[in-house]
């Protein structure tokens, strides 16, 4: 079976690497981006499966790289996950659940994260995805 | 009697007044406003005075809690405050009652505190701490996940020490991780409750909420828990996401502090004009002589029975700035070695905080 392939954007780059090496341990092929533009323009030539989102990235947020993704008939239907270390807890700022959830991604993690529940998200978007 | 010497000069005074203020008689007729009331209150001019308050003022916010003061028995009554969106502005209003020297009720004074230019300050505050949060949080997380993929193995088998090595870095990180978040739980709530964001609260469905959250740590430990709550609660007014961190730190010591195969409970019913939160636990309890101390800041009991307990010493002082926000109260009932007790009294206000 081919392998199923993961677009991760994430600005810190030691956060990526690593997210990378476990995602690659479970078989995926994993493409990086440094920022959300990157992201966009990467989705178009590696077609991923799954796109992972940090949410606070220079040039464009995750929001609005997630917002563009699904406005496009073209990758609308390929599941997003956001990932970030701003407030899961209490914050009145931009970045909270909340704003996660209205923007329609389709899953929401708030970093820091283990390896066995950011697997667990993936593969669990995957079998949603399939149905 | 206040003290003055400047009768004539009293209409300058009250019209050069930066909040709001309007008066009415014991039957609630409009006596006096000033300029900044007409202004935020679009009274419109001279047309309101004399005339019965509810027929020149819009905003139904005001009216209620105006007639509130007016109708009530109690000489205690003090006095009403919520928050009002008035399309660009948002105004903090304060109903008091005017009594003479034998209680009786002679009238109402409503202030108007515009705070739009407050919430303009804490709105740049939110920001730079949702920065600060994210320059924290990022290398923490990184550095954590590096250390759950050495543990794990993914790059190689670890020997013994390596291991335990490790293993002691992760769970530092781990304890950084909660202080940041803990530490910026406190900024939010000093931020200053009265602009915090107001909506309607369904306890249940938060509590519901946060047990989920923390059954996992629960069952760990084995600790059997139940939750009671009435069915006629009446709704509350609140800022959510602050109620739930209450409720999280209050439950996550209740486990934490709690030996394994024990239990707590947490029972939710109205009390009068209340709201009471009550959560025990068996746990190891808490020491006569630390009580007055545990809500201070980085306060935690060091003893060999805490010693292997981990946490910021944040919690219960993210939960007393959260019930004093709300305008609540708390108290505490312990005896070592068989359990504690946290009672939260919520009053049950109109969107008032």
């Amino acid at each position: 079976m081919e392998k199923k392939k993961i677009l991760l954007a994430d600005d810190d780059v030691d956060f990526a690497e690593a997210t990378k090496l476990i995602l690659e341990s479970k078989s995926y092929d994993v493409f990086l981006a440094h920022d959300g533009q990157e992201c966009l323009k990467r989705v178009q030539t590696v077609k991923p499966d799954l796109i992972i989102l940090d949410v606070m990235m220079p040039h464009m947020d995750g929001y609005e790289v997630c917002a563009r993704l699904k406005a496009d008939p073209a990758c609308s239907s390929i599941p997003v996950l956001l990932l970030t270390a701003v407030g899961d807890a209490m914050p009145s700022t931009k970045y909270t659940k909340e704003m996660g959830m209205k923007t329609e991604a389709d899953d929401y993690i708030p970093k820091p994260v283990e390896p066995k529940e950011l697997v667990g998200r993936v593969e669990n978007l995957f079998r949603i995805s399939q149905r | 009697m206040p003290y003055r010497a400047m009768e004539e000069s009293l209409n300058a005074v009250i019209d050069s007044l930066s909040d709001g203020i309007l008066v009415t008689d014991d039957a609630g007729c409009i006596m006096l406003y000033n300029q900044k009331a007409d202004e935020l209150l679009d009274l419109k001019g001279y047309a309101a005075l004399g005339q019965p308050f509810q027929d020149h003022i819009k905003q139904q916010v005001v009216i209620e809690m105006i007639t509130k003061i007016m109708i009530s028995d109690n000489p205690y009554q003090a006095e009403e405050i919520c928050l009002m969106d008035t399309g660009d502005k948002r105004v903090r209003v304060h109903v008091n009652p005017v009594r003479d020297a034998h209680e009786a009720l002679l009238g109402t004074v409503t202030l108007l505190h515009d705070v739009a230019q407050l919430s303009a300050i804490e709105k740049i505050k939110s920001n730079f701490l949702a920065m600060v949060s994210h320059q924290l949080k990022s290398p923490l997380s990184s550095t954590l996940l590096q250390t759950s993929i050495l543990l794990d193995g993914m790059v190689g088998e670890l020997g013994e020490k390596q291991r335990d090595l490790i293993q002691k870095i992760k769970a530092k990180i781990r304890g950084m991780t909660d202080l940041v978040n803990d530490v910026l739980d406190v900024c939010f709530i000093e931020e200053g409750a009265y602009v915090a964001q107001i909506e309607a609260l369904n306890l249940p469905e938060i509590l519901q909420r946060t047990m989920e959250l923390m059954q996992p740590q629960a069952h760990d430990k084995n600790i059997y828990f139940q939750v009671l709550i009435d069915e006629d609660l009446p709704l509350l007014t609140g800022n959510k996401s602050s109620i739930e961190a209450m409720f999280i730190n209050l439950i996550s010591n209740a486990i934490k502090y709690t030996p394994p195969n024990g239990q707590f409970r947490v029972a939710v019913a109205k009390k009068a004009q209340h709201v009471q939160i009550k959560i025990s636990d068996t746990g190891i309890g808490i020491e006569a002589r630390d009580i007055p101390h545990i809500f201070d800041k980085f306060f935690r009991e060091r003893s060999d029975r805490t010693k292997h307990i981990s946490g910021t010493g944040l919690g219960l002082s993210i939960v007393k700035g959260v019930v004093d926000a709300h305008h609540g109260s708390i108290h505490v009932e312990s005896e070592v070695g068989k359990g504690s007790t946290f009672t939260i009294s919520l009053p049950i206000m109109r969107r008032s905080l």
